[in-house]
């Protein structure tokens, strides 16, 4: 074997301890392994959702012409068309779920990659990839995403578009300085030395070093893209109806809210608990993975 | 200090120019045609109207000269018309920004103290019940959805505190002519019942505007208190002799404020694009509601200009935060470079 | 005594476990007398003197013995008691001087800070008295650079105005906490060397705390030598280079290049430092010692008289230390 070999199943045997230890700190870190659990409820509901929906979440019942109270029939009541309110929570998960991980997958790829770039090449690059970053990130997101979703018009694929523009230079922002700083480290330079190519030392060296940062920025980034969306959808630009939104819900019900605030509650304290699991997990993830943050 | 700022507000304008092309492209661009809205020139509009409508507002001419055109106008202070007033649009947004700033000022107000009050609390009685009720209120901010968390204390408040949850003022008290800052208006009319009829419209939405905030700034607190609580210096000033209370405050928090003045300037950003929910929940007549509206319109100068007005708004209080850097830590000069 | 410590004990509770910090300590300060504590990191030295002025957090907690400070228990002291001797009777100055002054205060706040707390003077008379105590640190034109800020100064500068901040009330006990360890060499010779005049001139005592042989050879008149938490020698500056007692002892200074011997190699202590959660449960230092022998890993020997000077080791005699840590 090698000495080199030896060093990299020594390094590989490093991070996997490493990761274990992370699992053990986050299991241990009893907030975050609620956020988990909650979050794998939902990622469940989501799958198989449209098998446990007590009715069709599209399913109008005339003879209900105003909003119904819980009932055994109804667990959350129903909606001012006679819709079943439990049943489009569910539905909605899907749509929530679905826009909160593929928008910051979006997002976190197309601004690793202006991040790493900017970060690595530095000079020219740099300042112009940088600038324009900057004149994104002068306009406030919610501000940003209402002009796009206004041009774009509502509907999914449009939110998520919105959602993952308006993202981009935060990750950007946060993977150039964690490169930027990484760069100028010892084994960043060791990989330099040993005559490592460009590519190859940022894929290699530098990315595996920052990826618990960029990991945790994610989690906490789909809490936000999930706020976002229902946000839009409050504002009537979000997905189209007669598809069961959260944000949506809560602002069709406005109108009944003085008689029957179960319609607004119910969707609207859905939103918040997702989110909340997600920044739970996002915040035990943080001191899991970064143990100088452990106090 | 004075060249500093004249070198951070001569590169405030590539960004700003950056910002305005931005916004235009995706209006121009990406947006569908605003002749096609049946808000703007009703649902039966001829091929003719359209074109001739097209043609008034420097419609049909190539997207490059609509851009230099636009150009032309906004260092003229002249922002087009509004597609469905016809008003121009500065006149427009000039009426409702008083509206969206009031609101702003006072949630920061409320964001900030209560933030920093529950921040330093928790970080000087960690892992009391102090602190953890704190947190789990900072937690909680962070993940309410604020239009929900405004619908939720109307409900909850407004019915037993006959706290008003629509609108600035009642209409019998408006101010005339004046700044458009009801407060400030009422007050110098020495007229104290519209004043506190004014004050009594706010606090619903202040408070909901402001919970995002107050948990931003209260997690920051905290973790930057209990950072600086662990420096040498700190313990210097104990081995001194000194009060807790000095010990604390001069010491621990004069220099946690550093961070935290920053995260406070990034949430006046979150709190005018948090303006377009609020205004929404509590029918505020300021740009967030005008937007929303101007949106559903097609009214796109007008949401260019509101995007435009924001982010410089925005931009200047960023640089006012470097600003009180300089006071906040000696340690930063201002050289010609960059401060980042 | 000016200042007696008698079997004090501190220990850290973390996650991990207990770590024994400090275990049953005892030793005087006379006035005037510059007493040396010495270790490497990890003997509790620097815990020590954190003790001594009530300077210990969470999770560090004293679990006994007493801290007797002119005939008064600093450890039963009121909070309000102990600060107003902090700073005043007994003050610190510590390790770092980059990072122990306050970046964002100028000179003469901070030292300002102390005089007003503890000596009742008008405006006028504090801020010449904070200049008389820069002059007496040698600090060059002190009128001028008392409006520095800390991040104007370099470090031997800054440990220079840490010493005049903890002068200024007129202390009779300065605990200095490895106070040349973060410095240059040049500049280290200069701070001792002000330690000692000062020591002259105002007739303080000093409590060095360092893990430097060298410093204290020249500085001090006694010296404690502390390995993991205990006392293991305890003699003056002169008994304890000419005969060593403990193996430690003895290791350490023969560790110390010599200009005047011709050896090829430095000796070397084997082995390290044990981990706190593992101190060997006899003598701690059973497992590095060259003379170790059976009793020596069972049984923790006593601090005995051997000849002027005390030593913690079963060479010289086989008395056991009473089980009461």
């Amino acid at each position: 074997m090698s000495s080199n070999q030896i060093f990299e199943k020594k390094l590989k045997f490093r991070q996997d301890s490493r990761m274990s230890d992370a699992w053990r700190a986050l299991f241990k870190n009893k907030a975050a392994a609620l956020g988990l659990i909650f979050i794998c409820i939902l990622c469940f509901l989501s799958v198989f959702g449209k098998y446990l929906m007590p009715f069709d979440p599209n399913f109008t019942k005339q003879s209900l012409a105003n909003p119904a109270l819980p009932s055994a029939e109804h667990w959350l009541g129903t909606d001012q068309h006679g819709r079943d309110i439990l049943s489009r929570i569910i539905d909605g998960t899907r749509i929530s779920m679905f826009v909160g991980v593929v928008s910051v997958f979006f997002s976190l790829l197309i601004g690793t990659v202006i991040g790493a770039i900017a970060g690595f090449c530095g000079g020219r690059i740099d300042a112009i990839v940088m600038r324009f970053m900057d004149m994104l990130l002068a306009i406030p997101s919610m501000l940003l995403a209402i002009t796009l979703m206004a041009s774009l018009k509502p509907g999914l694929d449009k939110a998520i578009i919105s959602i993952s523009i308006v993202y981009i230079p935060h990750y950007a922002l946060i993977v150039r300085s964690s490169v930027l700083s990484e760069k100028t480290n010892d084994y960043a330079q060791a990989y330099k030395v040993m005559g490592a190519s460009n590519s190859y030392t940022l894929l290699k060296g530098i990315l595996p070093n920052i990826i618990s940062n960029i990991i945790v920025r994610a989690t906490l980034g789909i809490s936000v893209a999930i706020i976002d969306l229902a946000a839009l959808g409050f504002l009537g630009l979000g997905v189209k109806d007669p598809q069961a939104e959260w944000g949506t819900m809560v602002s069709e019900s406005r109108r009944f809210f003085e008689a029957k605030p179960h319609t607004l509650f119910f969707p609207g304290a859905m939103i918040m608990l997702t989110v909340l699991a997600f920044n739970l997990l996002g915040d035990g993830l943080r001191d899991a993975l970064n143990p100088k943050s452990k106090k | 200090m004075f060249k500093y700022v004249c070198k951070r507000l001569l590169l405030l304008v590539p960004v700003l120019l950056g910002v305005v092309t931005i916004v235009f492209l995706i209006m121009r661009v990406f947006a569908t045609d605003p002749s096609e809205n049946e808000n703007i020139l009703g649902k039966y509009a001829t091929e003719e109207v359209k074109i001739a409508w097209k043609s008034k507002n420097g419609l049909d001419k190539p997207l490059a000269i609509q851009y230099v055109n636009y150009l032309k106008g906004i260092f003229s202070g002249n922002f087009g018309n509004s597609y469905r007033t016809n008003k121009p649009v500065m006149e427009e947004i000039s009426e409702r920004f008083p509206a969206t700033i009031e609101l702003a000022i006072m949630a920061i107000i409320l964001a900030s103290v209560f933030g920093v009050l529950i921040g330093l609390i928790s970080a000087v009685k960690k892992n009391s019940i102090f602190d953890n009720i704190g947190m789990a209120i900072a937690l909680i901010g962070v993940s309410i959805p604020i239009f929900w968390f405004g619908l939720i204390i109307i409900k909850i408040f407004s019915g037993w505190t006959g706290l008003p949850s629509n609108g600035r003022i009642n209409s019998v008290f408006r101010p005339e002519d004046g700044t458009g800052f009801y407060l400030l208006d009422s007050l110098l009319q020495r007229d104290f019942e519209a004043f506190w009829d004014a004050f009594k419209h706010m606090i619903l939405p202040a408070i909901t505007l402001a919970m995002y905030s107050i948990a931003v700034i209260a997690r920051m607190t905290r973790s930057s208190v209990l950072e600086t609580l662990n420096k040498d210096y700190v313990r210097t000033a104990r081995a001194k002799g000194l009060k807790e209370n000095t010990v604390v405050f001069k010491h621990a928090f004069r220099n946690a404020l550093i961070p935290i003045v920053t995260v406070i300037g990034l949430q006046f950003g979150s709190l005018l694009a948090g303006a377009v929910l609020t205004e929404s929940v509590f029918s505020w007549p300021g740009i967030g509601k005008y937007a929303v509206d101007c949106i559903q319109n097609s009214d796109f100068p007008v949401i260019q200009g509101i995007v435009i007005l924001t982010a410089t708004s925005f931009v200047f209080v960023n640089l006012f935060v470097d600003v009180v850097y300089a006071f906040l830590d000696p340690r930063i000069k201002f050289s010609s470079k960059k401060g980042e | 005594m000016l200042l007696e410590v008698n079997g004090l004990k501190t220990e850290f509770f973390t996650k991990k476990g207990t770590v024994k910090a400090v275990r049953n300590i005892s030793f005087g300060l006379a006035k005037g007398e510059i007493l040396a504590i010495v270790g490497e990191s990890g003997s509790g030295k620097s815990v020590t003197s954190l003790s001594v002025m009530g300077l210990i957090d969470y999770p560090g907690k004293i679990v006994g013995g007493e801290v007797v400070f002119k005939g008064k228990n600093l450890l039963k002291a009121t909070k309000r008691e102990l600060q107003k001797i902090r700073g005043d009777q007994i003050s610190m100055i510590f390790q770092e001087p980059m990072t122990s002054l306050n970046p964002v205060q100028k000179i003469r706040d901070q030292l300002l800070e102390s005089i007003k707390v503890h000596m009742k003077l008008s405006k006028k008379d504090a801020l010449l008295r904070a200049i008389e105590v820069l002059k007496l640190v040698e600090i060059p034109s002190p009128k001028t650079r008392i409006n520095d800020y800390p991040h104007q100064m370099s470090g031997g500068m800054r440990q220079r105005v840490m010493i005049a901040m903890a002068l200024s009330c007129h202390p009779e006990i300065l605990i200095a906490d490895e106070p040349t360890t973060a410095l240059d060499v040049t500049i280290q010779a200069q701070i001792l060397d002000l330690l000692y005049d000062l020591r002259k001139k105002i007739g303080m005592a000093i409590l060095l705390i360092t893990h430097d042989l060298g410093v204290v050879a020249e500085t001090a008149d006694r010296i404690i030598v502390m390995y993991c938490g205990r006392i293991v020698e305890e003699a003056l500056v002169k008994d304890l280079f000419a005969t060593p007692r403990h193996p430690y002892t003895i290791g350490l200074l023969e560790s110390i290049p010599k200009l005047n011997e011709d050896r090829k190699r430095l000796y070397m202590i084997k082995g390290v430092v044990p981990d706190p959660f593992s101190i060997p449960k006899g003598c701690s230092f059973s497992d590095r010692c060259e003379h170790c022998m059976e009793k020596c890993k069972h049984n923790v020997p006593a601090l005995i008289q051997s000849g002027n000077q005390k030593v913690r080791c079963f060479l010289y005699g086989d008395a056991l230390e009473e089980k009461n840590e």
